[in-house]
This record gives C-alpha cells, sequence and structure tokens, in this order.
C-alpha cells in the first residue's frame, strides 16, 4: 500500500511516498526536514540533504510554555534556506508524530506548501534507502512569516472548557491505559506528569495508532479512517472536534488524519492537553 | 550539595558507571550524541542461548515504546549479568542505555544496583528527552533494578533457609555426615 493517491483521501497532495520523496529528493524547490523524539535518531543517520527541526530546541519557546513566535520561526526557516516557496517534506520516527506536530505548527504560521512522508524515517530504512549522517549547510533565506495564528486549529483551556460544557466531542488519543486513569505512576517516577489521572468529560478514545497499518507504519485509507472515526466512534463529521494527548503531539497526528486524510473542517490540537489539565484545579475530569 | 554531586554520590559505588556519567557531563551537546550514538553501535543483543523471539511479556520493559525488554543472568558469585533486546530499529536511545547498562551494571554489587537514582537517565541523555522518550528509558532501569531486587530477595530467602536447616540438622544429629539435603544455589528462572 504505497500509491497514497488511491487511497481517497480529502486533501491526498499532503502526503508522500517513500518512493516520491526517493524521486524528488534532489529537487531544489523542495527540502527535507526530520523531526523526532529522540534526539539520536537523525545524528545516526537521515535522509541526504534533510535538515532537523528538534521539538523542543527549535520549535518551542524555552521560557513559557507556547511555540516560538513569529521572528523565531523565520530564523528557523530562513536557517535551513527555507523559502516561502519551499515545499517541505516533514518526516521522523514514532510514525511521524513529531513530523506532524512540526507540519501542525507550520500551519500555525501558514506555510502550506508542507507534505508529510506516509511511513516515516522506519519505512525509508525498511525499504533498505540510503541514509546519509552529514548535517547539509543551505544557504540563508529570506523567508517572511505571517504572525502566528492560533485562532483556528490551536485550542486552549478555556476554549476547551467551553467545549466540554456545550457537550462538544473531544478525541482522547493516549493509550487505554492513559485514557482510563489506570496508568498515572510507574514506581518510583511520574507518568503523565499530571496530578489525575483519567480523560476529559466526553472524549472518546482512538489512540493514534489506530490511523496507522502497523506493518508498514503508513496511514489507512480513508475508507477504514472513516470507519474508526466517524462510524465506530461517531465522531461527527462537520461539528467542531478537539484532539488531546498528553503535550500535543500524538493529538498532531490524530489532527492530520482527521483534517486532511479525512477532510474534516473544524478539528483543533490542545496542546496544553493532559499535562494542563491533569493538573488544573477545578476542572472536571472523566476515569 | 548540588543534584549532581548528590547523584555523583549515589553511583560512587558503581565505578565504571560513574566514570562514564562523568565523561558524558563534559561533553557538548554534539560531544555527548556522538558518544551516546557510537555506545549504541556497541549494543549486543540478548544472546540466543538465553532468549529468542517472540520475547517474552514478562520481560518487556513498561512504558518503553522502543520495545525493550530485559533479562537477567544469574552469576556463579550470585550477581547478575544483564542483557537486552530493542526492537525497535530506531530506538538509538534505548540501544545505548541498554549498552551502557549491561556494561556497567552487570556484576555489580546487587545493593548498589537497586540505588541507582532513575535521575541518572537525564545525566546521561541530557536534559532535552521528552517526558515520554524519559519514562521509557528510566523504565530500563527500574526493570535492571526489580531484577536485582528479586535476586537479593532469593539469595535471601535461600541463605536463611539453609541457616535453619542446618541448625535443625546440628541439633538433631551433629555427627551426620551425609549429603546436605539444603537446595543448591540454582540458576533461577530467565526473566
Amino acid at each position: 500500500m504505497t500509491d497514497t493517491s488511491a487511497r481517497g483521501y480529502a486533501h491526498p497532495e499532503v502526503l508522500v511516498s517513500t518512493e516520491w520523496v526517493a524521486e524528488h529528493q534532489n529537487d531544489p524547490s523542495l527540502r527535507l526536514v526530520e523531526s523526532n523524539e529522540d534526539p539520536l535518531v537523525y545524528p545516526s543517520g537521515h535522509l541526504a540533504g534533510a535538515v532537523e527541526i528538534d521539538w523542543a530546541r527549535d520549535l518551542n519557546d524555552a521560557l513559557r510554555r507556547d511555540y516560538l513566535d513569529r521572528a523565531g520561526f523565520e530564523r528557523l526557516m530562513r536557517s535551513h534556506g527555507i523559502g516561502n516557496e519551499t515545499t517541505v517534506v516533514l518526516y521522523g520516527d514514532k510514525n511521524n508524530w513529531w513530523a506532524c506536530y512540526a507540519f501542525w505548527i507550520f500551519q500555525l504560521f501558514g506555510h502550506r506548501k508542507a507534505k508529510i512522508m506516509d511511513g516515516g524515517s522506519v519505512r525509508w530504512a525498511h525499504q533498505g534507502r540510503a541514509l546519509d549522517r552529514s548535517v547539509p549547510s543551505w544557504p540563508q533565506s529570506s523567508y517572511s512569516a505571517p504572525e502566528r495564528d492560533d485562532s483556528r486549529i490551536r485550542a486552549f483551556r478555556d476554549q476547551v472548557l467551553a467545549h466540554v460544557a456545550a457537550g462538544r466531542p473531544l478525541v482522547d488519543v493516549r493509550s487505554p491505559e492513559e485514557f482510563t486513569g489506570e496508568r498515572l505512576h510507574m514506581a518510583a517516577y511520574p507518568n503523565e506528569g499530571a496530578l489525575r489521572g483519567g480523560h476529559i468529560p466526553g472524549a472518546k478514545s482512538v489512540p493514534w495508532a489506530r490511523a496507522i497499518v502497523p506493518e508498514t507504519g503508513e496511514f489507512r485509507s480513508a475508507a477504514e479512517l472513516a470507519r474508526i472515526y466517524f462510524e465506530e466512534q461517531r465522531l461527527p463529521r462537520d461539528e467542531e472536534i478537539v484532539a488531546y494527548c498528553r503535550i500535543g503531539e500524538r493529538s498532531s497526528h490524530t489532527w492530520f488524519v482527521l483534517t486532511y486524510l479525512l477532510g474534516h473542517p473544524k478539528v483543533r490540537n490542545y496542546d496544553g492537553s493532559w499535562t494542563e489539565w491533569g493538573n488544573l484545579v477545578g476542572v472536571p475530569i472523566e476515569r | 550539595m548540588s543534584a549532581d554531586a548528590e547523584l555523583s554520590q549515589e553511583i560512587a559505588g558503581l565505578p565504571e558507571l560513574a566514570e562514564l556519567v562523568s565523561a558524558l557531563a563534559g561533553l557538548d551537546r554534539s560531544g555527548r550524541i556522538e558518544a551516546l550514538i557510537a555506545l549504541a553501535e556497541g549494543f549486543r543483543e540478548v544472546p540466543a542461548r538465553l532468549a529468542q523471539r517472540p520475547f517474552p511479556e514478562s520481560n518487556r520493559v513498561p512504558a518503553c515504546e522502543s520495545q525493550a525488554f530485559v533479562f537477567a543472568e544469574p552469576r556463579a558469585d550470585g550477581g547478575l549479568d544483564f542483557h537486552f533486546a530493542v526492537e525497535n530499529p530506531q530506538g538509538i536511545s534505548a540501544k545505548a542505555l541498554a549498552a551502557i547498562l549491561a556494561r556497567t551494571l552487570s556484576g555489580a554489587p546487587l545493593e548498589a544496583v537497586k540505588r541507582v537514582p532513575v535521575e541518572v537517565v537525564e545525566q546521561i541523555f541530557g536534559r532535552e528527552l521528552s517526558l515520554g522518550k524519559s519514562l521509557g528509558l528510566a523504565g530500563m532501569l527500574l526493570a535492571v533494578q526489580r531484577e536485582a531486587r528479586e535476586r537479593m530477595k532469593a539469595s535471601s530467602h535461600l541463605a536463611s533457609f539453609a541457616s535453619s536447616h542446618a541448625s535443625s540438622h546440628a541439633s538433631s544429629d551433629a555427627s551426620s555426615d551425609g549429603p546436605s539435603s539444603a537446595p543448591s544455589n540454582a540458576p533461577r528462572r530467565m526473566r
């Protein structure tokens, strides 16, 4: 299952196969960007020409829990030689969790020329494709970004409180054990960074990995995804949905699935997620 | 005392681990990454004589998304050798930590193994790890410590059994030179 255009996606242009990337790898109008959870993955071997964007160092503000601002995004894009017209192809470990997270942040700054490489770096490596250790240096660009727009696809605490109060749909993409609150602590080590275990009232549990074909790491077809999210879980096809996980990275993956593969018109990612909600005083939770 | 100094004190009984942590602390970010990748490349999977795929679920490290497994092999001196498997091909950090734990904790005094603080994970990898990654790596250390605790518990039961058996023999037949019926220190179930 590699032909991404034959899977019935609402926006097939945002997903490319490893084959497509191999064919276009040397296209100067394209920049490969690897984003991982494990900081050792990129330096141990990446696609030739790919730059690394690190979720913690590059995308987050170091002093407040927020993302980089317009100037920071411009600096980041310029340093990697990414221009406003450059097509960015994101990929990474963990079935593209962090690639989708970076993709989501790119959308906060309106960079529409962005794609995800289906299957991520594991699929690339499994296919025996070449990896490189040299870190490329691209000429500085003159990228110009608008102010970050948090109004369309990002949800904040108060919006989620209002969303819950109105009985609107949420999707919790964490593991079933996290959803039920069964897994809150490991011996001698705090799990979740939260005081309470459970989920936001009314949320449906759809672990992010259900969107993936385990054998290949690729996204499931639109028909299969629709069966999971719309038929089995009865999430509405047009009403606003809030997706969340622990810090917003896994839910970026589900946001990507719902928005681009299924064409849902209004999905927000609640990046405060359980590390915020599970610590808030006075908010309701369910188990 | 700073947290780093406290940690150094807590792992002082494990000189190889202490030396490695101190060496990593002296490197900048890229030096540390290179060193950890080199360690990961030296990772050797659990020998087939001890475990083969599919690895038993009882050996799986909880919360480790790199699908790590820990195995403890009893040594004649009463200690343990630690072996690992990491099923995620991109589990580079998990492989690095597995190589470190196998090298520095195998054969070490179990009491010292048991006392290694989980903060050592942060000392080894730096402070840039995600919570999920930290938990998975800490889970590997905790799994090793569980093995050490169980081995110590088994040894202590064995010792108290042997001691009570010996004293009952001594009181009932002080001149007996027959074979002892106390259990031998047989290798425990491979975990």
